[in-house]
């Protein structure tokens, strides 16, 4: 554990000299991102993508705060004081520093768990001000329907995370609500703070239930961490599921997340209504997709003497972990 | 086929045996092995019928199975790609069709690829478990087969028994038969031979036929019981002769016998009349002593009483002391009679109401019964006087009447009874009391043999039955006594000839 925060430690110290800051300026569409998150990445693709349809795409800068908040706060100022036309943010701190940074530039957040929950939005039906976007929210209890399909047998689910983290708890809250009217499962939280040891929070997460669900949380689905909470649920036959897509590959027996391109292309969509056609942020309902993805790895599960039923693998729109000629 | 029958018993028997056995297989081999063969064929082609026929079942299902998973699989495939399409991002190609058909196409080709990979892998699966379905239903086809087999060999084996034990079975009957034939024919035959022998049949011989030992056995049989019958023979004329002399020697001791038990009787006859006579002197010694000596006494009591009657004036003590007088002058005439007796005195024989002496001997013998409470009844009528001697047969009532009040001790009946006859006259004192033994019924009529306990009265002295026996005999009549048993009564019977001096 100790390694873990260390790692984090070099990872912000990191981020800190590399954190870019783009030459922005009037007209400029500024695309915000807190961190490199596999699913802001993603969405920025398809922010990308969507920019180039519209023909903004050499307006378009990209900004990385590499999770540094002074830089943050540099770029967001730099930007507002400019103005540049529109402010893209990736991911729910991104978008939470975006609006509290952005007084009088239109906002456009993709890729946020709960902006509701987070603060961001007023409401799903208008962000509210000069914030407008969409959401990777899931659709709970079909999520959870999903994990216990692949886990049959499962009656206690720990959800493994770290204190403090506004998307992981968005989706805990999310979750719990979800299992409220399910009979005979129950969710357990593990919460891992500062100074928590994460072996023993795993132990303690084994101990307890059937089985390991992790969280959309940056901290925990890094490389070490992530391959702590591999191992030590193989070593004791745990399943994992998951909502990240970081997981995906890295031992999840199940992964339940959205298509984070087209949501980023949805977001550019956003952009036009906005910028093109007058539209106020504010009023804009919060975009969420229908559909889900299901990433699942029959691999994973043979190393841990599992078989996934076949009609979940039907579903699956990525199969995992095995080889095809 | 003579040739190979022929010989010895034992070359015979194993013959006998030998084509049995090669019979026996033979028909073993033929049946068991044929009925084995068949059903295995059966059994075969009814495994491999059913297990092709199972097989093609199991694989009919795994097909449609297969394509059922396949068209779910695709279905599910198809509806991931139109919820995708749900999401399409139209704002974005707003007036820019082109550009949606260029984007839709690369999600397309991005999706079929992904599609086309999830296609192998799903088909695989379903291959997979398939085969894994297929593999189970094969395993459990093959141990459903193989335990029909194990059952089938059981009952083949349980079968092969069965028709191993019949064949067994017709086998031993079959030895039975040869042995019966070959052995115990010719020994039963040789036994009804010796059968009729032993009962005495002569001339019966064994057939000296069949096989060499037999035939030897036959000869030697035959030889021997020629023998047996000349010696027979001898022995018989010698019996016959020592049986002839034998029952002569018989017939003479026989006569002996009957000699010797007529010198027998007349010798236990001798003997007793000898103890008889030797008992009457003693008696007569002591009776002539005491009747000497009590005559003494009563003439001392009777000139006493006479002197008293002289002198006394009361009447009442004038009638005691008649009373004692006559009993003192009877008292003289008893042993005056027993002196006569032992002296051998002549009966006072004359004509006799024997009623008469009876009833008198009754009312002597009245008061004491009274006393001791004894109903004393007399029944009869006077018949004919006889010709007999009324003083002895007073004393052969008295003395039975005394008997019978003594043995009825503490009350009850004597029945005295007179009968008269063409023939003679008959007297009957049967009482109540303590009866006679069986065993002392024979004896009482001995001299000095008394069955009275110093109990009832002094004890008996044993003569008084001797006497009246005695008395009765000399008058011509028997006196013969009747008991049921101890406790049950006894009856005495005094029989008289109508004229004693006959």
């Amino acid at each position: 554990m100790r390694a873990f925060f260390l790692w984090v430690l070099l990872c912000s110290c990191w981020n800190l000299g590399l954190a870019q800051s783009p030459p922005v300026r009037e007209g400029t569409i500024l695309a915000f991102l807190w961190h490199d998150s596999p699913n802001d990445l993603k969405a920025l693709e398809g922010f990308r993508q969507g920019m180039e349809v519209l023909g903004l795409a050499r307006r378009l800068e990209v900004a990385h705060a590499k999770r540094d908040p002074k830089a943050a706060a540099e770029i967001l100022t730099a930007a507002a004081a400019e103005p540049v036309a529109l402010c893209a943010a990736f991911g729910t701190e991104s978008a939470r520093l975006a609006r509290a940074h952005m007084k009088n530039v239109p906002v456009v957040f993709t890729a946020v768990t709960n902006p509701v929950l987070s603060g961001i939005a007023r409401g799903w039906k208008g962000a509210g001000g000069n914030v407008a976007g969409n959401s990777n929210w899931l659709d709970r209890r079909a999520m959870l329907k999903a994990f216990r399909e692949a886990i049959p047998e499962m009656r206690r689910l720990a959800v493994i995370r770290t204190a403090g983290n506004a998307v992981s708890d968005a989706e805990v809250v999310e979750a719990k609500a979800a299992v409220s009217g399910m009979k005979d499962f129950d969710i357990v939280d593990v919460v891992v703070g500062k100074s928590d040891d994460l072996g023993a929070k795993l132990d303690e997460a084994f101990a307890k239930a059937d089985a390991l669900w992790l969280p959309i949380d940056f901290q925990l689905y890094q490389e070490e961490p992530l391959r702590l909470i591999m191992e030590s649920a193989r070593a004791r036959r745990i399943p994992v599921v998951s909502s990240t897509l970081k997981a995906a590959g890295a031992g999840a027996l199940i992964v339940v997340t959205v298509d984070y391109e087209l949501l980023g292309l949805k977001a550019a969509g956003l952009v036009k209504r906005i910028l093109k056609d007058g539209a106020s942020p504010g009023d804009l309902p919060i975009g969420r997709l229908k559909s889900a993805e299901i990433y699942v790895d029959l691999g994973a599960a043979r190393l841990i003497g599992r078989q996934v039923p076949l009609d979940l693998v039907f579903r699956a729109h990525r199969i995992l972990g095995v080889e095809t000629r | 086929m003579g040739g190979l029958w022929g010989g010895t018993l034992g070359r015979r028997f194993y013959l006998a045996l030998l084509v049995l056995f090669v019979a026996t297989l033979s028909a073993w081999s033929i049946v068991v092995v044929r009925k084995a063969r068949e059903d295995f064929v059966k059994h075969s082609q009814s495994v491999a019928e059913k297990s092709l026929g199972e097989l093609d079942r199991t694989m009919r299902e795994e097909a449609g199975t297969r394509a059922e998973l396949m068209e779910k699989a695709v279905a599910q495939l198809a509806d991931n790609l139109l919820a995708g399409m749900e999401d399409l991002p139209l704002e974005v190609f707003e007036g820019q069709e082109d550009r949606l058909l260029e984007w839709i196409a690369m999600r397309l080709e991005a999706s079929r690829n992904r599609t086309r990979r999830n296609s192998k892998v799903i088909a695989n699966l379903i291959r997979e478990e398939s085969e894994r379905r297929l593999r189970e239903r094969v395993d459990r086809l093959v141990a459903d087969s193989r335990r029909e087999s194990d059952a089938w060999s059981r009952t083949l084996l349980k079968s092969l028994l069965a028709w191993s034990g019949v064949f067994l079975l017709g086998v031993g009957a079959l030895v039975g038969l040869a042995f019966h034939h070959l052995v115990l024919k010719p020994i039963r035959q040789a036994t009804a031979v010796v059968e009729t022998m032993r009962e005495g049949t002569r001339g019966r011989r064994m057939p000296e036929e069949g096989a060499e030992e037999l035939r030897a056995l036959a000869r030697s049989f035959n030889g021997m019981a020629r023998e047996i019958e000349e010696h027979q023979e001898f022995l018989e004329k010698r019996v016959a002769e020592k049986t002839k002399a034998l029952s002569e020697a018989l017939d003479e001791q026989r006569t002996t016998n009957v000699k010797l038990r007529e010198a027998l009787d007349q010798l236990e006859r001798a003997q007793e009349q000898l103890v008889e006579q030797a008992k009457r002197a003693a008696l007569g010694d002591m009776a002539r002593g005491m009747a000497h000596e009590f005559n003494n006494i009563l003439g001392g009591i009777g000139g006493c009483a006479e002197d008293l009657l002289e002198d006394v004036e009361a009447p009442e003590q004038k009638e005691v002391i008649e009373v004692i007088l006559r009993t003192a002058r009877r008292a003289r005439i008893v042993t005056e009679n027993l002196l006569s007796f032992s002296r051998g005195a002549p009966k006072s024989i004359g004509p006799t109401d024997v009623f008469e002496v009876l009833k008198a001997a009754v009312t002597l013998v009245a008061p004491e019964a009274t006393r001791r409470r004894i109903r004393l009844e007399l029944t009869g009528e006077r018949g004919p006087t006889i010709q007999t001697d009324a003083r002895g047969l007073q004393q052969v009532f008295l003395n039975l009447l005394l008997n019978a009040v003594q043995a009825t001790e503490g009350g009850g009946e004597i029945h005295a009874r007179f009968r008269a006859s063409e023939s003679g006259q008959c007297v009957e004192i049967e009482d109540s009391g303590q009866g006679i033994a069986e065993n002392e019924l024979g004896r009482i009529f001995e001299s000095f043999y008394s069955t009275k306990s110093d109990a009832a009265g002094g004890g008996g002295t044993g003569l008084g039955l001797f006497v009246s026996r005695s008395i009765v005999e000399g008058l011509g009549g028997n006196l013969r006594a009747h008991s049921p048993g101890l406790g049950r009564g006894a009856r005495f019977t005094v029989e008289l000839p109508l004229d004693a001096g006959s």
